[in-house]
């Protein structure tokens, strides 16, 4: 097992070591360095671990599935999610419209993945993805922590090389920028 | 700017090649009321030939400044340089290889310290041992290429050479000093990181290493040292790389170029 939470570990060690790597996550995004958080190694074994899911010309039918997965798992975790996505159709996971939806999102996710080589185009694309969000009343920064921890427990479960240190650094400063235009 | 003096030139020369051949004309002929019709037909056919030659001078003179450029002596070096560095030179590492047709190791310790240690004293052969590289004033600059470590673009960086010292009872190296900066855009602006380095260059493999120098280490940054390979058979060109102290993980490479002030 690489980094995964499996379910069989006591609770307690469990809670331990989300503590230890989320402690080590902040610490690392306030050093006053940038280059340490997300660094240039980090951003490589992310793009190389996420990169592994698309070998396949059936890539679109893993994404939707994936997308999808995670939605419906923020929306049961933060009932006031399924109001948000009432225009996509969340009620019916199998109907076209969350299917498109699902699949923008993980190409948003995937298009940050690519652009973590350059900083400035990252930077212009999660502000604009800001944005976004920010043009939609009711979505939370609350939202965007959940979203970020289920998206780490799920993708282990995709990912057989899953370096959750570099993933969680990386993912801690983009989640962030994008929640950054809204309130709460 | 040759080009555009050459018209008048031209016409110059030919004006006084014309006066000449009208003053000999004059010395020479019997009417010296009527110079310009009575010129001496050999001579101005001469003028005129003078004047042609005058014209291949001036295409040759372009030839060789365009000669100049391929140099084919130093791209066979080159050459012969890059096969070798394929090839291998069939030593252990920190060995010499003394070439030739004995083709002998020896440690790179033994190489120019005034004393052959190969048979055929490839050694100390003054090709081996030259200080070039190093010479202090040399300034080599190239374009910086980041592929671990740091999350750079692509900027142009500098290296100086401040100083350089021989040791005469350790002849094997030299000690340099060096100034290394690079040229980053941050946020639109232009800003110059720049540290002191020190270390040394290794004739045996035309290898310098050059580290931050920690006496005036400042602790905002912190700087990777970089390490040259003067691997293209002549002494203006290395291939160098920024690397880890520890490791010598490589996290950028540039190629650099001796600058001619």
């Amino acid at each position: 097992a690489s980094g995964s939470l499996s379910n069989d570990t006591i609770p307690t060690s469990k809670m331990l070591r989300l503590f230890v790597l989320l402690g080590f996550a902040v610490s690392c995004c306030l050093a006053s360095e940038r280059q340490f958080c997300c660094s240039a190694e980090d951003r490589h074994i992310v793009e190389k671990q996420w990169e592994v899911l698309w070998g396949d010309t059936e890539s679109s039918k893993l994404k939707i599935g994936f997308g999808s997965l995670l939605l419906q798992r923020l929306a049961k975790e933060v009932p006031d999610v399924t109001a948000l996505f009432k225009k996509v159709n969340i009620e019916h996971p199998e109907s076209g419209e969350f299917a498109a939806h699902s699949l923008r999102i993980l190409n948003a996710l995937d298009m940050i993945i690519n652009l973590l080589d350059d900083p400035e185009a990252l930077d212009a694309a999660l502000d604009h993805l800001a944005d976004q969000h920010h043009d939609r009343e009711g979505v939370k920064k609350a939202h965007f922590r959940t979203f970020g921890q289920i998206l780490h427990a799920s993708l282990p479960r995709v990912l057989d090389d899953y370096n959750a240190m570099s993933w969680r650094s990386c993912f801690k400063g983009i989640l962030l920028k994008i929640s950054s235009k809204l309130q709460g | 700017g040759q080009s555009e003096h050459q018209p008048r030139e031209y016409t110059l020369t030919m004006w006084r090649l014309l006066i000449l051949s009208a003053l000999s004309g004059l010395i020479l002929g019997d009417l010296p009321t009527a110079p310009f019709l009575d010129i001496n037909p050999r001579l101005a056919a001469n003028a005129m030939r003078i004047i042609n030659l005058h014209r291949k001078v001036n295409s040759l003179k372009d030839k060789l400044h365009e000669a100049e450029k391929i140099d084919p002596s130093g791209f066979l070096h080159e050459l012969e340089a890059r096969v070798d560095h394929v090839e291998g030179s069939h030593c252990e590492e920190r060995q010499f290889q003394c070439g030739g047709n004995e083709q002998e190791c020896v440690s790179d310790i033994l190489v120019c310290d005034g004393h052959k240690d190969c048979h055929n004293g490839h050694d100390e052969e003054p090709t081996v041992c030259d200080t070039s590289p190093v010479k202090a004033g040399n300034v080599f600059s190239g374009t910086s290429h980041w592929t671990d470590c740091r999350v750079r673009t692509d900027h142009p960086s500098r290296i100086t050479i401040t100083a350089t010292t021989r040791r005469k009872f350790f002849p094997t190296r030299i000690w340099v000093r060096a100034h290394f900066e690079s040229f980053l855009e941050h946020d639109g602006k232009q800003e110059t990181s720049d540290f002191n380095a020190r270390g040394y260059y290794n004739f045996a493999n035309r290898h310098l290493v050059l580290k931050p120098d920690e006496h005036d280490h400042d602790h905002d940054h912190d700087h990777l040292p970089v390490v040259c390979d003067f691997n293209r058979g002549d002494s203006k060109r290395a291939e160098c790389h920024r690397v880890l102290e520890s490791s010598l993980h490589e996290c950028a490479n540039l190629f650099v170029h001796l600058e001619h002030d």
